[in-house]
This record gives structure tokens, C-alpha cells and sequence, in this order.
């Protein structure tokens, strides 16, 4: 047989499939496959972790010559089984950007230049002490990252809060999933899904609302797609004000108007209560009922929720009042499972908490939860947002394992296990994303430490942000050079994904070990390493006596273990494709809050995460944005994602068949607005919002549809920040910016 | 040049006629497999976009396909610039 190298990948790709898939090949190539199948097309294959969206897929990565040149799923990962989407598939290509970053960089007389290590970390220990003398641990901030994994972000959580004794630690999961924090705590008690993605193949009916699954979490959407397929009485409920790919495989799809999403929801409730449709020994038993912290009774809430009639809010949800009886009475059919998804048009809110709190009761009031294929499940954006930030605590209100700074008990049980004084973390949260870098701005932050994101393209009215970072002495530690690198003083270079070890926590509770395949290109290091050697040079040997990932592991474990949130010795995660917590006796939980699944619950049903084991439905009125529209400003803009790329692009935009495949961004705009407006597809659109303007090219019939009255930016584009325009007003509970909706007004240009 | 592998599954009635159709395709090559409802293809494609675009357009919207995904991606040629003729078995 002769087979050339292009031949040999080709039959390599096949058999890795056909293995993936469990097939048997047959016909006239099947002695090609099966002879490949003994011949490796790299020098090793190590496990992984997709390092994109909060799925979690389990990725096999092949090194040859030292590089990272293919990657197929783990067949043997029951979130992918084997499979990816399109992006994941390409991962190799991010590492080999050409302007990887490969040596530290110090800015002198106003250029970026290029240092040694110890030139940089002296720098930046020297200057935190000076600012600690001068103006107090307070004027220390730091914003990590979801990308980073657990051991990155329990030290540098641990470091800041524990050593230098300042509790301003953010991260950009603020952003992103501050909310679905908010609703899980403030309705069940406890943060985080009780069930998985398994749960999926259960359902009969799925409930997804503001989230685009097709192009932000594709696997997944194949899993809905492929239960749909195999059985056709599966129904799903897309609600979004904009039509997109997610409605390719909707039953019933709501384009509701922007913002009235909260009214959707508590009409939904109204038919629920009104057609005699809930659980009421779900509610009896389980359930209690608050309005503003204060308790009701189930009759006043009957009470509150009776003006949400759907004929009395059909007008301002924009929907006809039948399609909300519809789909309430398809979500509380008491013979089918429900499962709701959300994302970050629920999440990135004014009320954003409370959003997430009706999606709950929904589930509460119809007992559609804690059973197999009955659940609510907030979707994430990235990779590590729960292990390493939620889980981690690595926000300015958070202790490890979903402990809080105000509590007096969580300060001294993670005292104790740090070695530290508990005094020594203060008792109250830090600043919060929006705020520390308002302090920035008002030069209360004088040095601000940025890990493995990129607050110069992201946050919201960002012009103000920009100035702020460049006051301040700012250090970044990253792969590529992005819009924050350019505001810095410092710039680090890290390793990625597969050049270091670690674990990531996604979005089902399920805890994943990476293995480093290959060395960071240049003088690139861990972000571990480079924590240690801050707090090493700022005298805190003793608390850092780490060697590696594994060491902080099982320090960071010991705060887990009794907490519901217990997990597994490091050793376990390197040899299994991942294990749910909480891990109690060597066993995965795959369903909180039900006995005979979580091993904190004795019998039934159990919310233990409120001391009297119920959840709360809460009484939750509409509310409308921030900014709604007005004769000024008559347009709603919303940005989020599109499939080729992720978040700032600064990865995505490094892989040239990305970068070919969705080169420029653009303005989604309703045909009827089109018209209206007098613009055609490509012709230029400024965007004027009350904080800054941006100009776009139309894009009249793309991939989705905004429905009239609201415009589409993706929001990945370096050059062309839509952040300028875009709303900082924020959550009062979660402190989650309202990125989703502001009002603009638009102009030919 | 990405050589994907891509497993497609596919309602078993339509398997003879969505194979022949995908098999018209040049730049792409079907792996006979013995289930029923799936069909292995590896495509070779100069970028993401014709990655994607194939996955979605001449794939996904063919009536009776169920789903597709990739399961495997080699980038070796491009990064390495290994030599595509170079015999692997003579």
C-alpha cells in the first residue's frame, strides 16, 4: 500500500472519527483506515480541555516536533463524546500567532520595550510596596479571568485577599455570569446548576431564553438538535428578541421586545397559577414565597402575579397574548421534562438577578426540577468561569468555595487553611468590576494587575475605563498583544491553554484536569509561576510555598471538602475525563438537591442551601432597561456573539481561517428599519449612543434578525470597539453591566 | 490545508442518497462505515470558512441529516509545512 503524508492524515482524520463515533469502517478503504490506526500521525496525544466557551469539551491534543498540529474530541468525554464544533477544531492554530508574545515588556518614555524577567517583577514589587506605604492595600486592585485555571486564580484570589490584604479581586465572569450567580444564591442558596447536561436527552421540552446556543455553544446545540431529530415530539421555546440561529429548530419562537423579558416570564407564571398547571405539593413542600426581602404567602403572591395577565402585557412584551398561553402551558405540561437555558441576554442586565429568578419559578411552580431531564441550567462563556472564579472565589465578595468575605465564620475557616490571621481579610467586598475601574479613573486605584483578559475592548462605556487604565500603573499578563497591552506599563508574557498544566471547572459542575503537551514559545511562563513570583519578591514566601498546579490543588481542595462543593484529589482528575461535584466518598454527584443522587440529602428534595432546606419563589416586577428608547435615541443596540469568534478575538483573530471567514464586522439591522432608514446592504451606518458613536457597514439579511426597533453588533472586533457605546449601568445585586440593551440613535454615514 | 474528519448522522432511509451526494464533492472523501445511520467523510479544506460553510450548508441542509460535527483536525501541513507527497508507506 502506498500511502502519501496527505493520504496518511486523510485516513488518520477517518479512523479517529470512526473511533470517535464507534463505528466499524468497511469497503474498499477499510484496510487503509485500520492500517493507520497502528502508525501515530503525531509523537503523542495529551488530554485537554477546549479553551473556549463554557462547554467544556474534552479534547485530545497531538504534538509533533514539539507543536501542537491536530486535536480530535475524547470519545470517552461524556460532555462531546468524541465530537467538536468548528472552532474548537481548530484550536492548534491559536498558539502559533506571529506576534505571540515571548518577553516581558516595559513601557519607558512611552514605548513598550523589551526587559528581562527580573527587571519587570522587581518593577511591579517595588511599586506595590511603594503604593501600599503610601496609600494602603486598597489601592491595589486585580481583574482576572475565566480563562484562568483554578491553581492561576486561588493564588491570586489567596495572595491579594490573604497576604496583601485587599479584597478589590474582579474578574471579567462579573461580566458575564455575575447574575445567574445572584439567582442561584438568592433562590436556592447555594450557586450553580443542580443538573448536567445529560439532562438534555431527558427533556421533552427546552425553554431557551437569550441565549444564541447555535453559534455560542455549538455542542450543545447539536445535542438539543440530535434529541429533536431522534424524537420529534421534542418541542423547544426560543425566546430573543432577535432571530437567530437558535430558531432553526424552535417550535415557538417569541421576538419579544428588548427589555420586557421579566413580564414574559411572569405572564408565563400567570398561566401556570391560572390554568391550575403548577405542583402543589412541590410547593408545599418545597418552596417559599418572597417579595423584597420580605416573606409572602403563596396567595399574595397569586396577588402580585395577577397583573401579568397575558392579554394585559401582550403590548409591551410585543408578542400575542395566545403564544404566551401557548408556551406556558408546553413548559408546565405536567406529562413532559423541562429544561431552561439562558446566557447572557438574561445574564448582562439591570435585573439581571431577578431575570434569572423567574426562570427558577417557573421550574419551582411546576415541580419541573431535580428530575432527570427537568431543570434550569445557566449556560457560560468561558472555559473556567465556574471552576476558577465562581468555585475559586476569586470575585471581591468571595472566599473559596462559595464562601462570602461578610461572614465572619467563611473569613476564619479560609484563615485557618491560608495561615494567616483572619483579620488580616477584610470583612467587607472590594470594589466591583465596574467600580474598580472607575477607580481607575478617580485615581483611587493606583495599580491595577490584569490576568488573561482584556478590559480595554470589553467593558462597557469604555472610553471612561481606557483613560482610567492609563493612569494607573498597569500591568498585563497575556498571549498577544490586544487593546489592553497598548494601555499597560508592564506586559508579561503567559502560556497558554496546553503550554501549562491545570483544571478547569465548566458549566455542569464538572471539574477537568489539562495536561501540558508542549513549552510556552520564548521566555512565556504560567500565570501560577508568575503569582508566586510576586508574592516570593513581596516577602510572602511562607504562605507560596508552591511547586506547581498540583500543590495548590490540594490546598484550594481543603477548603471544598464538607462544603457540598467537596472536590477530588488532583491525581483523579488527571486520569478521568472529569468528575461533578460535590465528589463525596470518591463518587461524582450528577443532581444536586435530590436524595439518591447528591449524598447531602438524606430523602426527597432538599434546598439545603437555605437553612430550612426550601427554595424561594420570588415575586419579581417587570422592570424595564436602563435606557429604553426614546424620540432622541430611538433604536435598542445589543451585541453579543458570532460562531468563528470569541470574546475580544485575540486568540480567533490570530487564526487565519477565522479571520478570512468573518473579516469585518457589521450593524444587523430589521429589513423593515433598512427601508425605513433608506440604507442598503454595506452601506455605512454610524451608531450614536449618549457615551459614543461607531460606524458599521449594514448588514441587512446575515445570519439572524433583529426584530424592528433593535440592532445587532458582534462584538469581537478589535479596530471597531462597540464598548464606546455601550451602557456601564449594572445590577444593584449582581454588579453585572446591562451590555445587552442601550438606546441609540443611527445616521447614514 | 485543514483535513477534518466529520461524522455525520443521518436518518437511515436517506443514507444512499445523502452519500451521493456528498461523494460529488471533491474535496471530499467518504469512509464506508457499517452503521446505518452515519457516514464518516474527511474534508479537505483550504480554510474555516469552507470548513464551516461545508458543515452547514452542503451538509447540515441536506434532508435527513441529523447532525454534523467535526471530530478531528490535522493543521499539520501548515504549521510544520510538512511535504504533503512525502510516501508514509511504500
Amino acid at each position: 500500500m502506498k500511502l502519501s503524508r496527505r493520504d496518511f492524515l486523510k485516513s488518520a482524520a477517518a479512523a479517529a472519527t470512526i473511533m470517535a463515533a464507534g463505528c466499524t469502517p468497511r469497503g474498499k478503504r477499510r484496510d487503509e483506515v485500520q492500517t493507520v490506526q497502528d502508525i501515530e500521525e503525531v509523537d503523542r496525544w495529551e488530554k485537554g480541555v477546549c479553551r473556549f466557551c463554557g462547554t467544556g469539551c474534552g479534547a485530545m491534543v497531538g504534538v509533533k516536533d514539539g507543536k501542537v498540529v491536530a486535536v480530535k474530541g475524547s470519545e470517552d468525554n461524556p460532555v462531546n463524546e468524541g465530537l467538536f464544533c468548528v472552532k474548537g477544531s481548530l484550536l492548534p492554530a491559536y498558539l502559533y500567532g506571529e506576534d505571540r508574545l515571548t518577553k516581558p515588556l516595559i513601557r519607558r518614555d512611552g514605548e513598550l520595550q523589551e526587559a528581562e524577567w527580573d527587571e519587570a517583577m522587581d518593577l511591579i514589587a517595588n511599586k506595590f510596596e511603594e503604593i501600599i506605604d503610601e496609600h494602603g492595600a486598597d489601592a491595589l486592585g486585580f481583574y482576572g479571568s475565566g480563562q484562568c485555571n483554578a491553581s492561576e486564580a486561588y493564588a491570586y484570589n489567596k495572595l491579594y485577599k490573604g497576604a496583601i490584604g485587599t479584597n478589590n479581586v474582579e474578574g471579567n465572569p462579573r461580566t458575564c455570569m455575575a447574575s445567574a450567580v445572584g439567582g442561584y444564591v438568592t433562590t436556592f442558596g447555594k450557586d450553580e446548576p443542580m443538573g448536567i447536561y445529560a439532562d438534555f436527552e431527558e427533556a421533552d421540552v427546552f425553554f431557551i431564553i437569550g441565549s444564541n446556543t447555535a453559534e455560542a455553544h455549538p455542542v450543545l446545540f447539536n445535542r438539543i438538535v440530535k434529541h429533536k431529530r431522534e424524537n420529534p415530539d421534542v418541542k423547544v421555546i426560543v425566546a430573543d428578541p432577535r432571530l437567530t440561529r437558535t430558531g432553526e429548530i424552535a417550535d415557538y419562537y417569541l421576538t419579544f421586545k428588548p427589555g420586557n423579558d421579566l413580564a414574559l416570564m411572569n405572564s408565563m407564571a400567570y398561566v401556570i397559577i391560572n390554568e391550575g398547571l403548577t405542583d402543589e405539593q412541590f410547593i408545599e413542600d418545597h418552596t417559599n414565597f418572597n417579595s423584597d426581602g420580605e416573606d409572602m404567602s403563596y396567595e399574595e403572591f397569586k396577588e402580585f402575579i395577577a397583573d401579568y395577565a397575558p392579554e394585559d402585557v401582550a403590548d409591551l412584551v410585543g408578542i400575542e397574548a395566545e403564544e404566551i398561553y401557548e408556551v406556558a402551558r408546553l413548559f408546565a405540561d405536567p406529562d413532559k421534562e423541562t429544561t431552561s437555558l439562558w446566557c447572557m441576554g438574561i445574564n448582562q442586565r439591570v435585573r439581571g438577578v431577578w431575570a434569572n429568578n423567574l426562570i427558577h419559578n417557573l421550574h419551582l411552580l411546576t415541580g419541573k426540577i431535580c428530575r432527570p431531564g427537568s431543570t434550569p441550567f445557566s449556560l457560560t462563556g468561558q472555559p473556567s468561569a465556574c471552576g476558577s472564579i465562581r468555585e475559586v472565589g476569586a470575585l471581591s465578595h468571595l472566599l473559596p468555595a462559595h464562601r462570602v468575605v461578610d461572614n465572619e465564620q467563611h473569613r476564619q475557616e479560609i484563615a485557618e487553611i491560608w495561615g494567616i490571621d483572619p483579620d488580616r481579610i477584610q470583612p467587607e467586598p472590594g470594589l466591583h468590576t465596574i467600580s474598580l475601574f472607575d477607580a481607575t479613573y478617580t485615581g483611587d486605584i493606583k495599580a491595577l494587575f490584569v490576568m488573561c483578559t482584556n478590559p480595554g475592548h470589553t467593558l462597557p462605556n469604555l472610553q471612561r475605563y481606557r483613560e482610567g487604565m492609563e493612569r494607573t500603573f498597569l500591568i498585563v499578563s497575556d498571549i498577544y498583544p490586544n487593546r489592553t497591552t497598548e494601555l499597560a506599563d508592564v506586559v508579561l508574557p503567559a502560556a497558554t491553554w496546553v503550554e501549562k498544566e491545570g483544571i478547569y471547572g465548566n458549566a455542569e459542575r464538572r471539574t477537568q484536569h489539562i495536561a501540558k503537551a508542549i513549552d510556552p514559545p520564548g521566555e512565556a511562563k504560567p500565570d501560577l509561576e508568575i503569582v508566586v513570583d510576586l508574592a516570593h519578591r513581596l516577602g510572602y514566601q511562607d504562605l507560596f510555598p508552591y511547586e506547581g498546579p498540583a500543590d495548590v490543588w490540594a490546598e484550594y481542595r481543603q477548603t471544598t471538602l464538607g462544603t457540598g462543593m467537596d472536590l477530588a484529589p488532583y491525581e483523579r482528575y488527571k486520569q478521568e475525563h472529569g468528575l461533578l461535584w460535590p465528589v463525596v466518598d470518591g463518587q461524582e454527584t450528577k443532581r444536586r438537591f435530590v436524595a439518591d443522587y447528591d449524598p447531602y440529602v438524606e430523602e426527597g428534595v432538599d434546598f439545603y442551601g437555605h437553612p430550612d432546606g426550601r427554595a424561594i419563589i420570588f415575586a419579581r416586577p417587570h422592570t424595564p432597561p436602563e435606557e429604553p428608547p426614546t424620540e432622541e435615541y430611538p433604536y435598542t443596540l445589543t451585541t453579543g456573539r458570532v460562531v468563528e469568534h470569541w470574546h475580544t478575538s485575540t486568540m480567533t483573530g490570530r487564526i487565519p481561517q477565522l479571520k478570512r471567514a468573518f473579516p469585518e464586522h457589521y450593524v444587523e439591522v430589521n429589513p423593515e428599519d433598512a427601508e425605513k432608514l433608506g440604507v442598503n446592504e454595506g452601506d455605512m451606518l454610524k451608531i450614536i449612543s449618549r457615551r459614543g458613536e461607531i460606524t458599521l457597514p449594514t448588514k441587512i439579511k446575515g445570519r439572524a434578525e433583529p426584530r424592528p426597533g433593535l440592532l445587532f453588533v458582534p462584538m469581537h472586533d478589535e479596530e471597531k470597539l462597540i464598548n464606546f457605546v455601550t451602557i456601564d449601568a449594572y445590577d444593584p445585586g449582581s454588579k453585572q453591566p446591562e451590555y445587552k440593551l442601550c438606546a441609540v440613535r443611527v445616521e447614514k454615514a | 490545508m485543514i483535513i477534518a474528519g466529520i461524522l455525520v448522522t443521518v436518518k437511515e432511509e436517506k443514507k444512499a442518497e445523502i452519500k451521493d451526494v456528498l461523494s460529488s464533492f471533491a474535496e471530499v472523501t467518504i469512509y464506508e462505515v457499517e452503521e446505518t445511520d452515519r457516514i464518516v467523510l474527511v474534508l479537505e479544506a483550504k480554510s474555516r470558512k469552507e470548513l464551516k460553510n461545508f458543515v452547514e450548508r452542503e451538509i447540515a441542509s441536506l434532508a435527513g441529516v441529523i447532525n454534523a460535527a467535526p471530530a478531528y483536525t490535522n493543521s499539520e501541513l501548515d504549521i510544520l509545512n510538512s511535504k504533503e507527497d512525502e510516501l508514509i508507506l511504500n
